[in-house]
């Protein structure tokens, strides 16, 4: 654990320091450099596109990926095994491949723009976890609930909004939150998909590291896993930790 | 009267074996019904095709009089009570007893005195406000009732409800249902293998072997007078016997009368000569296995002198002897 632990207390600490350079331990306590990471312009768009991206992708992940959990889980139709593969392969293929395939198909063939093409390949990335996670939920609730609905004179749709959707809560606000977290923190995909005044804050930091080497990114990198920290806490208050995780 | 539920040469068949053959079946309002037989024989998918849940591949299902064989659940006026009960786990117990109500537009005074009534009715009316998690096995089934009877349903459709809970509930569940369903009036199709159940609660004991009606009746006639092998061998017949005279019948080992070789043959029965190969003490009295030229035989008797490898005389009077044809036939209905 202190392994893991180590090197991110490293950077946190490096983000407080008051000197030009990254070097540990820091000469002093300053803010200046959180300071400056929320004034830098690039961070900004940055953390504006992905936060923009993450929480469509998650959308529309979601509201495809649901409808395909529960094809699969509740009927056991001829190829149903291939389809649910189908939405998982996502997950397998790297997403370097994935990125570049898609820039040389979206990007270059179809000449759609660099959002477009953000927007389709994250959630492309977060289909397996959309149908996975929620699948998984499914699986756990009683099928008979929905026949009981039907039977008691609820149509498919009203069983679906009042008994379905609130059974499969947990599971999808844990979907929503790792599928956000995926498009957030994602790299690759974003790396060979952006454009002009298009790109994901870690693609901004991978930049920024290549030309200055500063405290900034540091300071950049504390306030990403305080973010995340909330975010899990987040969670815990409002669904319960185990209850998302353990589904 | 129109039957309330009426099957008519329904068959049901799954990747080309048949679950129901040419089915028929009568409800009549106010009865109680029980669809008994072993595993795969047809029970539940032919209760599930009276809910809607499973179209049949032939036949007509018919409700009140009307065809119901394409409508959805939805769409038929029924009240299900699931083997896992099924209660919405995110609803309050008053919700789920009240959901059938708000489905159907009840508005809320009425919606409100109704559900009332049906936990009245169950004796829940102090967990309305509870979550179906914090409830007990026999509460939940009880509300599960409940739920389904709310919105006065024309069948009340039950699929093997007790089964999930322990001996002692189960007995004690059997009589509340039976109370229920006299204070109800409600017509009630029970599905079950456990024939103590079928024969305390049904008016109508029907059963299934492999799809087919193996016999069905009033459970005192069937159970008195099985019409074949299978129906008296499902409700625990245990002598099947071929005599001299060429008949297969079966008889209780309770109405078998042990003699001693000497004994006079009495009349109207049939006599053979036996050797006892097992004796088993039972306390009040010991169960005899006897063989007489290749047929075993089981007979209880209260002569404990009885001992293996004695000769003995056995009377099958004619009144316990039944008749067991080679084939599979109806009794008619009363």
């Amino acid at each position: 654990m202190a392994f893991l632990l180590g090197p991110i207390l490293l950077v946190v600490a490096i983000g407080f320091s008051s000197g030009d350079t990254v070097e540990f331990p820091p000469p002093g306590f300053s803010l200046r450099w959180f300071d400056q990471a929320l004034s830098n312009s690039s961070f900004q768009q940055g953390l504006l596109t992905s936060l923009l991206v993450a929480a469509a992708a998650t959308l529309f992940a979601l509201v495809l990926g649901i409808p395909v959990a529960l094809a699969v889980q509740r009927h056991t139709f001829r190829g149903h095994k291939t389809v649910e593969t189908l939405f998982l392969s996502p997950a397998i293929v790297p997403e370097l491949v994935l990125g570049f395939a898609l820039f040389q198909q979206l990007m270059v063939t179809m000449r759609i723009t660099a959002l477009g093409a953000l927007l389709i390949g994250h959630t492309v990335l977060l289909l397996p976890y959309a149908v996975r996670v929620t699948g998984a939920s499914l699986a756990l609730s009683d099928p008979a609930l929905e026949e009981a609905a039907r039977g008691l004179g609820a149509g498919p749709l009203r069983t679906f909004f009042t008994i379905t959707l609130p059974v499969m809560a947990p599971g999808i606000v844990s979907a929503a939150v790792l599928s956000f977290l995926t498009s957030f923190n994602n790299v690759p995909l974003s790396l060979l998909l952006k454009g002009p005044g298009i790109s994901t804050l870690p693609v901004e930091m991978l930049n920024y590291v290549q030309f200055s080497y500063d405290p900034m990114v540091a300071a950049v990198s504390t306030l990403l896993l305080a973010a995340t920290v909330g975010a899990a806490l987040l969670t815990e208050r409002l669904v319960g930790f185990n209850k998302v995780f353990s589904r | 009267m129109t039957p309330v539920v009426q099957l008519d040469a329904v068959s049901r068949e799954f990747a080309g074996t048949a679950a129901v053959r040419e089915l028929d079946l009568t409800v009549r309002r106010g009865e109680f019904t029980a669809l008994l037989g072993p595993s795969g024989c047809g029970k539940t998918t032919t209760l599930r095709m009276i809910a809607g849940f499973l179209e049949p591949t032939a036949g007509r299902v018919l409700l009140e009089g009307e065809d119901a064989t394409r409508l959805p659940p939805e769409r038929r006026n029924i009240g299900m009570v699931f083997q896992s009960y099924a209660l919405f786990p995110h609803m309050t117990v008053e919700k789920n007893v009240a959901f059938g109500l708000r489905m159907r537009g009840i508005p809320d005074g009425e919606l409100r005195t109704r559900t009332g009534e049906a936990l009245e009715l169950v004796g829940l009316s102090h967990l309305a406000a509870r979550k179906p998690k914090q409830l007990s096995g026999g509460q939940q089934q009880r509300i599960a009732l409940a739920r389904a009877i709310a919105v006065r349903p024309s069948v009340l459709l039950l699929d093997e409800p007790l089964s999930n809970l322990d001996a002692r509930l189960r007995i004690q569940m059997r009589q509340e249902l039976a109370r229920i369903q006299k204070e109800t009036g409600l017509t009630a199709i029970l599905v079950t293998h456990d024939q103590e159940e079928a024969l305390e609660l049904s008016d109508n004991m029907v059963i299934l072997d492999q799809g087919t009606v193996a016999q069905q009746g009033a459970p005192r006639e069937v159970f008195r007078a099985p019409a074949n092998r299978f129906v008296a061998e499902f409700l625990g017949y245990e002598n099947f016997v071929e005599l001299p005279d060429g008949r297969t019948v079966t008889i209780r080992p309770e109405h078998v009368e042990v003699l001693t070789p000497a004994s006079p043959t009495p009349s109207g029965g049939t006599t053979v000569d036996a050797v006892l190969t097992a004796v088993r003490f039972r306390g009040t009295d010991c169960v005899v296995t006897a063989v007489s030229e290749g047929r075993t035989v089981l007979a209880t008797s209260s002569d404990f002198e009885l001992h293996t490898g004695g000769q003995v005389r056995l009377n099958l009077p004619a009144a316990h002897t039944i008749d067991l044809p080679r084939t599979k036939q109806e009794l008619p209905t009363s």
